[in-house]
Order: C-alpha cells, then sequence, then structure tokens
C-alpha cells in the first residue's frame, strides 16, 4: 500500500468534500479550460491558413 | 445491530445445511494436495490508498462534468449564432451618411431597410422655433431635444403616422413635412400638428462618427 499523500486529502477536503464547491470548482474550470482551449484551437487554425484570412491581406486593400 | 444480528442467523442457519450435506457426501479418493490452502492474491491487489483512489474517482467526476459544462455551453451558442443575423444582414441594416454634404436648410432623403429617412440640416431660426413650442398643447409630446441627438440635425423615419404615405418635405403649415395622402402637417421637429396621424414621425436608432461628420443609422 502507498502512503496517503497529503496532498489528495487536502484536494478531497479543499474541493470535493462540499457539493457547491465541487459544482462551483466545475463551472469555473469549465469556463477558463474554454478560453484557452478557444485560444490554443484558434492559434492552430491561424497558423495553418497564414495568408488566406482577410486580416492577413487586409493591408493590401485597406 | 438488528441487521447484523439476522446476518448471524442466516449464516448459521447455513452453516447447518452444509454440514448435513457433507455428511451424506462420500469419496474413496484422497485429496492431493491441501485443498483449505488460499492462493495468494497479493499481485492482483491494489496498492493505491483510499484516500488517493477516493481524490481520483472526484477529479474523474469532476473532469467529467467540465467537459461537458463546455460542450453544453457550446452546443447551446451554436444555435442560439445560428438563429441570428449573419454579418452580411447585419452590413446591410446600416446606412452611412456623409453631414458635411448636407447643407443648412437642406434635407435628404434616402432608403434605409427600405424605408426613407429624412435627415433635415437645419438653421438656427428653424431650431428655436422647435424649442419654442409648447410641448402641453401637441398631441404626441416630445420636445425637440428629444428627437434630435444634435439639435442641427433631424434624422427621422420619412413615414407618416397615419398609414404610411411618405410626406412632402418643407411644406405644410408648420414649415415641416406635409403628408398628401390624408393632410397631416409635421413641424420642423417631424411632430404632428394638424390632421389625422396620431403620432410624431419615428426616430430611428443612428449615432454620429468621425467627430460627429457622419451618421450611421441602425
Amino acid at each position: 500500500m502507498a502512503a496517503e499523500t497529503g496532498l489528495t486529502r487536502r484536494v478531497y477536503n479543499g474541493l470535493f468534500r462540499r457539493n457547491s464547491v465541487f459544482v462551483g470548482a466545475i463551472f469555473a474550470t469549465a469556463f477558463t479550460f474554454e478560453i484557452f482551449f478557444d485560444k490554443f484551437t484558434d492559434n492552430i487554425w491561424d497558423s495553418r491558413n497564414k495568408g488566406k484570412q482577410w486580416k492577413d491581406i487586409k493591408d493590401n486593400y485597406a | 445491530m438488528s441487521s447484523s444480528l439476522a446476518l448471524a442467523a442466516r449464516s448459521a442457519a447455513r452453516a447447518a445445511v452444509r454440514t448435513t450435506a457433507r455428511a451424506s457426501f462420500h469419496t474413496s479418493v484422497a485429496a492431493k494436495t491441501e485443498t483449505t490452502q488460499i492462493p495468494d492474491f497479493g499481485a492482483y491487489k491494489k496498492t493505491s490508498s483510499a484516500a488517493n483512489d477516493r481524490a481520483f474517482t472526484y477529479f474523474m467526476v469532476g473532469s467529467t462534468g467540465f467537459l461537458t459544462a463546455v460542450a453544453a455551453k457550446n452546443t447551446v451558442h451554436d444555435f442560439l449564432s445560428n438563429l441570428s443575423a449573419s454579418a452580411d444582414v447585419l452590413a446591410l441594416a446600416k446606412v452611412e451618411v456623409d453631414l458635411t454634404a448636407i447643407p443648412e436648410g437642406k434635407n435628404v432623403v434616402l432608403k434605409w431597410r427600405g424605408k426613407p429617412i429624412f435627415v433635415r440640416h437645419r438653421t438656427q431660426a428653424e431650431i428655436d422655433e422647435a424649442n419654442s413650442v409648447d410641448i402641453a398643447s401637441l398631441r404626441h409630446q416630445e420636445t425637440d431635444a428629444e428627437r434630435a441627438k444634435k439639435p442641427e440635425f433631424l434624422v427621422m423615419l420619412g413615414v407618416c403616422t397615419h398609414l404610411g404615405c411618405v410626406p412632402v418635405g418643407e411644406s405644410g403649415d408648420f414649415g415641416g413635412w406635409y403628408c398628401p395622402c390624408h393632410g397631416s402637417h409635421y413641424d420642423i421637429s417631424g411632430r404632428i400638428r394638424k390632421g389625422p396621424a396620431p403620432l410624431n414621425m419615428e426616430i430611428p436608432e443612428y449615432s454620429f462618427i468621425d467627430d460627429d461628420t457622419k451618421i450611421v443609422i441602425g
């Protein structure tokens, strides 16, 4: 048996023990995750379509 | 407490059945190995602690929860953005007017969402006239300041509030607009003063841009 680490107990007591805190943490994580996930996927899209999008060619016309 | 007593009674009854069954069973072959020896299941036992497992289980539940929340939010968002107007429709719904091209005391009529828009560059005398009217005497009581964001420019929907004709500019008994269909007279602020129309001419949503040299209607 591995020794119980203090970390998991602290995480359980701080985050999972009360349902209100648990659900709140889920929504907070969803909110922040979405921001960074969207940024990440947008960067992939922009780098794969470099030079094709309006923001890349805008200076040539406007 | 009562459940553990019941459990004890049940296992005692089962043991009694087993002893009688064993008593009626005979074999002449001797057991080759010790049959009561229990193999070692240590290799299959988990090595993690209960606290770690509990934290991991809640972590997995929470992870599933937040991913589901993101997916649900995006599904709803996609449906709602699909219902709202697209960018090309929104672009067509706006009209830009250059105010420097309108001389003082002149009207400009333009089309916006299929309806005429009157823009009048009013003179100071006309502004004073619009402000001098006794509000209490009006049918649809609105001050001139409520109708024009900047008093020099009156922007309104050129549709008679009676039956929807387009009034004629710079005519009528009050120096404003006159509807030829049924004789409604509007003043220089577009307010109904005489005739069958019930309300003042409508003011669309508009805003000044580029240091007040242009307006965007819509």
